[in-house]
């Protein structure tokens, strides 16, 4: 048995536990309604997010207050937008085509996504910056009402902080092995 | 249901060799297949030729397959390719096969992918012209790149 025979016996040797066609039809199925109900929980906290921000806006007159929150609604919002509910671009680069096709777009789609958690990183940085600056601010000159707004406020920037490095750190270590990887077939590619 | 679904139960062996290819954990492997076959699943109505199926579900394997991080690399376990021997002297035996297969895929998951994506379609049965086409590389640099992985492949025996 040559080397050659040993591989392919080896190859073949390999099998899966076979399942019907209705079955994986099934584990399909159930996959594409898990990932629908997970994107519809991301839109939901997201809007549910606007609302509570929102309506802090929604006064009749502006106050200390509004002034307070509105910095952190005019950065919440723009990245709410660009991270969550604008359907990231992952289903547009198609794993049919060649692989070498495949990794360039890809990608070009990884590097938009670093950057979108990038963005989300240091917006969230500079919210908790912001709200308790404004909180220590606030706290300082005593203004009526405002103090614990700030303090609202910092909680919220607080939650989002903590929760984008839990989420992205996970993301981001991942993106970037499977960046590393692509990137050296697209570079072998090109040199061959 | 795609009218080519059913005949993707007939190339779950090759589909599932494919994620061995990218996978050593058991269970990573079966969430990769999971992956596969949903990507699988949403590309049918793109396939034109319906005798291309096994290329285009391969394709789409592998591409993912490229895409996937291991475990290891996420979780890292104590499996080395060290703990399974390749050897002659022993009887011919399932647990041999095993073993083999095994060492092998433990063996194709340290190649680079640039060298085991064209072994491993290679090893499926496909000519280096139609490799060269799933790749988008030219046949010339199919060839050097299987020779190559082979030339590891036996190096590390």
């Amino acid at each position: 048995m040559n080397f050659d025979d040993k591989l392919k016996a080896a190859f073949y040797s390999e099998q899966p536990r076979l399942r019907s066609a209705d079955d994986l039809q099934k584990r399909v199925l159930a996959q594409l309604w898990r990932r629908r109900l997970q994107r519809a929980a991301e839109v939901a906290l997201s809007l549910g997010a606007l609302v509570v921000f929102g309506s802090a806006l929604d006064a009749e007159k502006i106050t200390i207050e509004t002034w307070v929150i509105l910095p952190f609604f005019v950065v919440f919002l723009p990245v709410v937008w660009t991270l969550i509910l604008r359907e990231p671009p992952r289903r547009s680069v198609s794993p049919a085509e060649s692989s070498d096709t495949y990794a360039r777009q890809r990608l070009m789609q990884l590097r938009s996504s670093l950057r979108e958690i990038w963005i989300a990183r240091h917006a969230a940085n500079a919210l908790l910056v912001y709200s308790l600056g404004a909180a220590l601010l606030l706290t300082i000159w005593t203004v009526p009402n405002a103090g614990h707004t700030a303090i609202t406020i910092s909680a919220y920037a607080l939650v989002w902080f903590a929760g984008t490095r839990v989420i992205t750190r996970w993301g981001r270590k991942r993106m970037y092995c499977e960046y590393r990887g692509l990137y050296r077939v697209v570079r072998s590619n090109e040199r061959a | 249901m795609h009218a080519l679904w059913p005949q993707v139960e007939s190339y779950q062996s090759h589909l599932w060799r494919a994620v061995c290819g990218y996978e050593i954990h058991p269970a990573a492997r079966e969430d990769l297949l999971q992956e596969v076959l949903l990507a699988l699943w949403e590309a049918l109505p793109k396939l034109r030729d319906r005798n291309l199926l096994l290329p285009f579900a391969l394709r789409i394997a592998h591409n993912l397959g490229a895409s996937h991080v291991r475990r290891e690399v996420r979780d890292p376990h104590k499996f080395s390719i060290d703990d399974v021997e390749w050897s002659d002297r022993a009887s011919q035996t399932d647990s041999l096969e095993d073993d083999r297969s095994q060492w092998l895929f433990a063996a194709l998951n340290r190649l680079p992918i640039t060298l085991r994506q064209p072994l491993m379609l290679q090893l499926e049965g496909f000519a280096y012209r139609e490799i060269a086409e799933m790749l988008g590389i030219g046949v010339d640099n199919v060839g050097v790149r299987i020779h190559r992985a082979r030339a590891q492949l036996k190096s590390w025996c």
